[in-house]
């Protein structure tokens, strides 16, 4: 993919998002009637809000525009943006990460990172089985002394 | 003046046997994690800085100084080795160190990067023990005019500075107003809490940065590895090693790297690479054989290294007076200090002077362990990246759920890492820089106090800005560099048209 067509992207879903956040603000934000009394109705918790939300619309016109302006590159530059497979590989990680906690509640801290560190190690291309399990095992149980007993953290 | 009498306090304060022994901890931390490709000074520092909460503030922050300090050489390490800077901040070596390698001179590249790194940083060190009152000083005759003012100016320079285009550097730093808002605000009104009582106290702000800079890493790597093996090798000649010469040679542009680095680091956003970058062009500039370096000169190595070690120092200034991180490992520190109660601002030497001239005598000292411990293992050194990456991402994976829930013992916060972890990937995927962001979180909340204490010193009239010189002037600069980013790529690109014409 071209930088141009990242950044037409990239700006389109900053335009939303700016705009779904300034659509929030008057349902998000509390006015102080007292200030708006006193003329400082500047300084009521939406003044923020409404400054980043136009400053986050500014940056995503500007973007489009600037792209819009560039001159688009040869095809070698003509990489995807998401490589094959990328996109399902990354919620996987992230479900690993979601999961790890619930199986941390389920069962208990060393287990669950044990499993965690075993499957992240196959994943990175770890193929000796001893060295999986001993790794797991021993970096899980040392981890979880030093948070929970050296720092008196309740790992549960 | 400096309190000469509170400054030996300080000595003794760090002299102790587990200060000494975690600023050792964190050089080695600091070494390993540089080294390691993909992993970054930042990264090792936010992963660490939930322990530190943990332990006295006279062990936990010069562990976290060691890393920075170790952090930061051991990025020269698989630059010169393997042709792949460590960190940002290493790039600049890469050309000369690998050309070194090449000619079977790792060693001496290796020993000529300790030795400048640890110059730049020692001279830089002190130069911040002895001024960093006098600016702490400065800044107490600064209201809260002047403080929104500055705080103005340094994300506009943080988000001018970090990016190719200035739409990229703004969307950054407006996002880190966006997620800063979430919780309360300045009146103690909820504000975008969406209902859910896990966001009234807003977004976490180490579980921000560990997302940010170590799970998008982790991320990242996991996928690099599912894709494809990668081998490291690296070769290393024991025989090989720099002469007083070499160092002779080399010392008039680590003398003129360790000034300028110096001096980008006083000011807030430019960092390491920068100065790298710069060392390097005047080492090339003055040497006298300029056409050496760039391809394998030990005077490249020397210029690269000491511009990015000698902005670690000053880099605090802007952080100790202000409050105001100038980069993000500065933001990493800030954490630290706040957790330790030891609130950065111009009260921080009156109010905490023994333990902050500890700190600044412990940076000092962690040059000497840094260059002892490197000069030591200089032969051993590149073994580090041979550490298969299936030990370091599974590891680094479990220490960024465990560091996020440890700060407040929420698993909500854990979710909060999650995302911003794939906001980070996302942000490298589009070439946004992440540092605008993380400064933003972290100076909105002051920003807006600030405005809002100015708008009633001046009864709510704007214009009383323009009675205040100081705030004014940075207003104006603030003002024309983002006009000057703005202009920037039109009249390149008109600039361009024209020689094309030509």
């Amino acid at each position: 993919m071209t930088s141009k067509r990242k950044d037409i992207i990239l700006s389109i879903a900053i335009l939303v998002f700016a705009l779904a956040f300034i659509i929030c603000i008057p349902y998000q934000t509390v006015e102080d009637p007292i200030l708006g009394a006193r003329g400082y109705d500047i300084l009521n918790g939406a003044f923020f809000p409404k400054i980043s939300g136009a400053l986050l619309l500014l940056s995503g016109v500007l973007l489009v525009v600037l792209a819009a302006m560039a001159k688009s590159k040869d095809d070698t530059e003509r990489k995807p943006l998401f490589e094959k497979n990328e996109v399902s590989r990354l919620f996987f990680i992230l479900a690993l990460g979601f999961g790890y906690v619930k199986l941390v509640h389920l069962t208990n801290y060393p287990i669950a990172t044990a499993l965690l560190l075993g499957v992240m190690m196959v994943l990175t291309r770890a193929r000796n089985w001893l060295v999986i399990i001993v790794y797991s095992v021993a970096a899980g149980l040392t981890i979880y002394y030093v948070f929970s007993r050296v720092f008196y953290i309740p790992l549960h | 003046m400096v309190d000469y009498g509170v400054m030996a306090e300080g000595l003794f304060y760090i002299f102790n046997i587990k200060s000494l022994l975690s600023l050792t901890g964190g050089v080695l931390t600091g070494i390993l994690i540089g080294s390691i490709p993909g992993l970054t000074t930042t990264m090792g520092m936010a992963i660490f800085v939930p322990l530190t909460f943990f332990m006295p503030p006279l062990i936990g922050i010069p562990f976290l100084i060691g890393i920075y300090k170790g952090g930061i050489f051991g990025g020269s390490i698989p630059a010169i080795l393997i042709s792949t800077p460590g960190t940002g901040a290493a790039a600049a070596t890469v050309a000369d160190g690998y050309a070194l390698t090449q000619k079977g001179k790792a060693r001496s590249a290796i020993q000529m990067s300790i030795f400048a790194s640890c110059l730049a940083d020692f001279s830089s060190d002190i130069l911040v023990l002895f001024f960093a009152y006098q600016v702490t000083k400065l800044a107490l005759v600064f209201g809260a005019p002047e403080i929104f003012a500055i705080i103005v100016f340094s994300l506009l320079v943080i988000s001018t500075s970090s990016a190719d285009n200035l739409p990229k550097g703004l969307i950054s730093l407006t996002l880190g107003l966006v997620c800063s808002m979430v919780g309360v605000d300045t009146g103690g009104r909820w504000r975008f809490t969406f209902d859910i009582p896990d966001l009234s106290a807003g977004l976490s702000y180490i579980s921000v940065l560990i997302g940010l800079f170590a799970f998008s890493v982790v991320i990242d790597e996991t996928l690099k590895s599912i894709k494809e093996k990668i081998v490291v090798q690296a070769k290393l000649d024991p025989n090989d090693k720099i002469t007083w010469k070499d160092i002779k040679h080399c010392m008039p542009a680590i003398a003129r790297s360790t000034i300028m680095g110096s001096f980008i680091g006083i000011v807030p956003g430019i960092g390491q690479p920068v100065a790298a970058f710069l060392g390097f062009a005047q080492a090339k500039r003055f040497s006298k054989t300029p056409e050496l370096v760039g391809k394998g000169s030990l005077e490249g190595v020397a210029g690269a290294e000491a511009g990015n070690n000698a902005v670690n120092g000053p880099s605090l200034l802007p952080l100790f007076a202000f409050g105001i991180p100038g980069d993000v490992i500065s933001s990493v520190l800030l954490g630290a200090f706040l957790a330790q109660g030891l609130r950065p601002g111009p009260r921080l030497f009156i109010d905490h002077g023994k333990i902050m001239y500890a700190i600044l005598i412990g940076m000092i000292f962690a040059n000497l362990i840094l260059f002892a411990l490197a000069n030591l293992s200089s032969k051993y050194i590149a073994k580090i990246i041979t550490i298969p990456k299936h030990f370091i991402i599974p590891t680094v994976f479990v220490l960024t759920i465990v560091g996020s829930f440890a700060v407040n013992n929420s698993w909500f916060d854990v979710g909060v890492m999650f995302l911003f972890g794939l906001i980070g990937y996302l942000m490298n995927k589009f070439d946004v820089p992440m540092a605008p962001l993380v400064i933003a979180f972290i100076l909105t909340h002051t920003m807006e106090t600030n405005l809002i204490r100015s708008i009633i010193i001046f009864k709510g009239d704007l214009a009383g800005f323009l009675g205040r010189p100081v705030a004014l002037g940075f207003i104006l600069v603030s003002a024309a560099i983002f006009l000057f980013s703005l202009l920037k790529p039109i009249v390149n690109r008109s600039r361009k048209g024209k020689q094309n014409k030509a």
